[in-house]
Formats: structure tokens, C-alpha cells, sequence
């Protein structure tokens, strides 16, 4: 039996940048058990949303894939013609995103709009529809009502409703609750746990917000410059962060101060994909950098059951030719 | 502290009229708000989307129009001032957006941007002071020059902050001025907020639904719920020991 809902081998993703091909995505190598739940957590521009985009295979056109593996349900989808693609999407694979209202048709009314995304033509549309509405704890009239009657949280739940339609075994997550409020964004994270118990699912859960990646998942991946510079448990992460981008990161939330502190900051800038740094990619931002920081970049490494990408832990190196 | 307080309202209320269809309908933003800002301190203002914190952060310098109250900075009450006094009075507030991608006019260099407001008819001392004011926010003088879409989101940001100080304000309304930003990014903006205020003894009114982000950066805070502040004092007492129902959900969410 397969335990592993989503595995992601060794991608790599570059993009078609005025002409130039730049490596977004360097090395990524995630996996995710079977009803659980990982979290990506970096900055803009970290390669959050790309390593999503990816495992729908959803890219832009400037965008490829070059090398690695994508297994969903032990399928490889970067092997799929585009027939076998669509099948997956929806079915195996959902997926919400950060403004519900831009994903939603203004002119028709979200009953319509999720009904019509069910796959199973024998299916009873409307009453599959409407306890479907009910399991995302909206009432079964919100089925005739258009978008702009609902309220974000609302739209969200509906978004919800619609990935989950065909009772995919994965959910992918982009900003589910960033433009929503505090309440409202606590309301969704719950359904999304609830979701998750009744529907088996597994969730890729992507977030800018460290804290809220913490609360919700089990793992917790940390994104810098298109490297997974850190895949730690949940629990540990905010005591005992490995990587010294996550610990620079997690210090730099205002939580941790007191009122006339000062927060202590990350020296310089997130580099441009353009001209990343040689070696490590964090090492000119690095407290604890070495000589070999800024000729190799460091491998992946496990450490205290996390996986760590830094010379901090040991000498392995890959190689470093793009 | 000074006793005397900076900003007093004095029941602000602000009322929007929405038409729709042949109804007019009436919207209470803000509602019976009355706030006393002293010298020297942040003032938090908390609540969700539509609770009315820009309404009143924008109210209290008179960007809108209330209904009806007063407010007064010092004693001069700011709604019975003609322009020509309320313009001269202005320079001593200004306010910091959210989204520093579209509170910068794209087509001004970020230099002339912040020298456009510096009262000084010598075009070379107003450069100087323009740069000046740059280096205390944290961008080089030499990018002067430089367009916005140059600089990325937190950088604008500071040049938004920069522009705000160029009229050497005493108090500065900040209304969810890190909510665009990244966690590294945020704490850097943070960090000039408290500097600035310490250097310049400047007066803040910051607005946030962020309650780590109000915690950390106020001294006072007021919870705003439907366009009426229910809850209002220390942080540390707000935080401890709250006593809405609202604050206490607020608080039981993050």
C-alpha cells in the first residue's frame, strides 16, 4: 500500500526570465503521509506557490519543469498526457487559493458552480452539491445565492466545497486565510482539520505566516530562494529551528519581544533569482557562515529526525553547476 | 506624558450614504468615538475589515469629513478652522498606507516625492533636506534619482514613511502600514517606527488587525467592533485581562 499521498523527487523548476532560463526551484524533495498534513512557509518570491503549482502541474507558460518526480497517489503526473491530468485534478487533487473571489463566477450562482465541477456524470448534482454545502457548515439555501452575496469566509468555504466535490486524497492550500479576518481565518483552518479527518484528505498548506503554519500542520517546510532549506516537525520548529534562516525568520516575529525592544532583523535582502549567491543561497545573510558556505552549496542532511540543508550539521555538498 | 492630550474627539461619527436602487441607505462607520491621544505614545487601534479603523484613522486628520463631533489637536478644533488654517495645521499630521505599491505616484522619482512637501522655497535646501530624510528611513541618498518600481515593497514602504516626515509631523496615523509585508520586512518597518519616535518624539496612531503586531508596537489600545470602540487601555491589561466579549473571541483566535 502506498502511505505517501504526495511525493515530490528531486524537482527542479526554472523559468524563462527575459530570455534567460533561471532555476526557481532547486532540489525539492517533500513527501506527505497519508492523512496528514505538511505546511511551506517562506517569504514572496521563496517558491511556495511554485512547488503547488507544480504538483497540479498548473505552470505558467514561461515556467518548466526540467528534472524530478511528482508521485500522487504513487502516480507519477509529470508522466500524464494532458487526458490523464485532467482526471487527476479534482478527483485526486484539489485545490483552494488565497482571493475565493477571483475564482468564482460572478454570473452564475455557487451551487451551479460547484455542481458542474463534479465528475461523476451519473451522480444527483444538486443533492450531492448540497451536502457538500452542509459539510463545509454553509446553510443549503447558499446553493441559489451568486458570489457577491457571500462574505470571504463564506467564498472560501464554497471554494472548499467545490475542491472537495470529488473527493480528491489531496488538497493543496495557497493563502487560504490571508485575506480573510482573524476570526473568520480561525473558522476556516478548523474546517480545513475537520475536512481532513472526514475526507481522509492530506494537505499541502502554504503560508506566509509561520504561526499559523504551526498551529495547523504536522510539518512544517521552510522555503528560502527556491530551496527547502528545512522540513521540521511542527512542534519543534519554534524552539529549536535547525536552519539559520528559519531561526533568523522566527526572530523576527514581534511576538517574541517586549514592548520597546527592538526585533532582531535579518541582515540585507532575499536575493534575486537573477543573481543568487554562489554556494549557499542564505550565506551573505548568514550569522554562522564558513569559508565553504560561498563556494558549495550544502545537500540535504538529517538531523534530529528534521532534514536541514546547511554546513551548520555536516560537509555534504551536491554539485553546483547552475 | 504631558497631561494635556495631543488628539481629543469628542463623539466622531461618521455616517456613509450608499445608494441603491431608489433607497438611500445609511451606514454608521464610526459611531460615538471618544479618544484621547497624548504626546509621545502609539495608539493601537484593533478590529476586523469593516469595523471602521481606516474610517477613523483617516477622520482623526480630517482625510474625511465626519458626520458629526470634534476633534482637536492641541486646542485648535480642527472642523472649525477655516482652509487656509486647517492647511497650515495639516503639516503637523500625516499618514502611512498599506500598500506602498499604490500610495506612491509612480511617475515622481522617490526623491522629488519626499522634497515636494518640504516648505522651503530654496529648491537646492529642500533636496538636501529630502536626502537627509532618506538616510534617516534607511535609503541611500543616492538613489534619490530612482523611480518607485525600483525599490521593492519594503523599501517603498520606507519611502512612504519618508514622505510623511518630510512636513515634520508630530503625529503620524499608520494604518496597517506592515500588513503588505513580509515577516523579515515587517520586523525591519517595526523596528523604524519605534526608532522614529524615539529620535523624533513622534505620536502614532496605529491601526492593525494584527494583535502580535499591536502588542508589540503600542502603548495603548482601542478594539474597534462595528464603527464603536467596546474596549479600550493598556496593552498589557487588554491582553491580560480583557474584559469584552469581543476582545476575549479576538484573543482566543490567534
Amino acid at each position: 500500500m502506498m502511505k505517501n499521498t504526495l511525493e515530490i523527487r528531486d524537482l527542479e523548476v526554472s523559468a524563462d526570465i527575459e530570455k534567460k532560463k533561471v532555476r526557481i526551484l532547486k532540489d525539492i524533495n517533500l513527501s506527505i503521509v497519508k492523512h496528514e498534513s505538511v505546511a511551506l512557509v517562506g517569504e514572496s518570491g521563496s517558491g511556495k506557490t511554485m512547488t503547488a503549482m507544480s504538483v497540479i502541474h498548473l505552470l505558467p507558460k514561461n515556467i518548466s519543469i526540467d528534472t524530478g518526480e511528482i508521485l500522487v497517489n504513487g502516480r507519477d503526473i509529470l508522466k500524464m498526457n494532458e487526458k490523464q491530468l485532467m482526471n487527476t485534478r479534482g478527483r485526486i487533487t484539489g485545490m483552494i487559493f488565497q482571493e475565493p473571489s477571483s475564482y468564482l463566477n460572478p454570473l452564475f450562482t455557487v451551487g451551479s458552480q460547484i455542481a458542474e465541477a463534479i465528475k461523476d456524470n451519473t451522480a444527483n448534482r444538486k443533492e450531492q452539491t448540497i451536502k457538500m454545502l452542509e459539510d463545509v457548515e454553509l446553510k443549503s439555501t447558499v446553493y441559489y445565492q451568486y458570489p457577491h452575496q457571500l462574505s470571504g469566509g463564506m467564498q472560501q468555504r464554497v471554494m472548499i466545497a467545490m475542491a472537495l466535490i470529488n473527493h480528491p486524497d489531496l488538497l493543496i492550500a495557497d493563502e487560504p486565510t490571508t485575506a480573510l479576518d482573524v476570526t473568520t481565518a480561525y473558522g476556516i483552518t478548523q474546517l480545513l482539520k475537520k475536512m481532513m479527518v472526514k475526507y481522509g484528505l492530506s494537505v499541502l498548506f502554504i503560508t506566509h505566516d509561520i504561526s499559523l503554519a504551526v498551529r495547523f500542520a504536522k510539518t512544517i517546510g521552510v522555503m528560502y530562494a527556491g530551496r527547502l532549506v528545512e522540513i521540521s516537525d511542527a512542534k519543534k520548529i519554534l524552539t529549536r529551528p535547525l536552519h539559520p534562516y528559519t531561526e533568523k525568520l522566527i526572530d523576527c516575529l514581534p511576538e517574541r519581544y517586549k514592548p520597546g525592544e527592538r526585533i532582531k532583523t535579518i541582515e540585507g535582502n532575499v536575493p534575486d533569482f537573477k543573481n543568487l549567491p554562489t554556494g549557499c543561497p542564505f550565506h551573505p545573510r548568514c550569522p554562522y557562515k564558513k569559508e565553504v558556505c560561498s563556494v558549495q552549496e550544502p545537500a540535504t542532511m538529517v538531523k534530529e529526525e528534521a532534514i536541514v540543508r546547511c554546513f551548520k550539521y555536516g560537509k555534504t555538498t551536491i554539485n553546483n553547476n547552475s | 506624558m504631558e497631561k494635556q492630550p495631543l488628539i481629543t474627539t469628542v463623539d466622531l461619527k461618521k455616517v456613509y450614504r450608499i445608494k441603491s436602487d431608489r433607497t438611500i441607505q445609511e451606514v454608521i462607520a464610526i459611531d460615538n468615538i471618544n479618544l484621547k491621544i497624548f504626546k509621545g505614545e502609539t495608539f493601537g487601534v484593533i478590529g476586523e475589515s469593516g469595523s471602521g479603523k481606516t474610517t477613523l484613522g483617516k477622520t482623526i486628520i480630517k482625510l474625511i469629513e465626519p458626520t458629526s463631533g470634534e476633534i482637536y489637536f492641541r486646542n485648535n478644533n480642527l472642523l472649525a478652522l477655516d482652509n487656509r488654517n486647517l492647511r497650515n495645521i495639516r503639516r503637523h499630521f500625516q499618514i502611512v498606507f498599506q500598500d506602498p505599491y499604490k500610495s506612491l505616484n509612480p511617475r515622481l522619482s522617490v526623491g522629488s516625492a519626499v522634497a515636494e512637501s518640504i516648505c522651503c522655497s530654496d529648491r537646492k535646501r529642500s533636496t538636501e533636506r529630502a536626502k537627509e530624510i532618506l538616510q534617516t528611513v534607511g535609503i541611500s541618498p543616492k538613489r534619490y534619482d530612482q523611480y518607485p518600481h525600483q525599490f521593492s515593497g519594503g523599501e517603498r514602504q520606507r519611502i512612504a514613511i519618508a514622505r510623511a516626515l518630510s512636513t515634520e509631523p508630530e503625529f503620524i496615523v499608520c494604518d496597517e502600514p506592515t500588513s503588505n509585508l513580509d515577516l523579515s520586512i515587517q520586523a525591519k518597518i517595526l523596528n523604524l517606527f519605534l526608532d522614529l519616535k524615539e529620535t523624533l518624539g513622534l505620536t502614532y496612531l496605529f491601526i492593525s488587525h494584527n494583535l502580535q503586531v499591536m502588542k508589540f508596537i503600542s502603548d495603548r489600545i482601542a478594539v474597534i467592533y462595528r464603527g464603536k470602540i467596546v474596549e479600550e487601555g493598556e496593552t498589557s491589561q487588554i491582553i491580560t485581562h480583557p474584559q469584552h466579549p469581543y476582545t476575549k473571541t479576538l484573543l482566543s483566535k490567534v
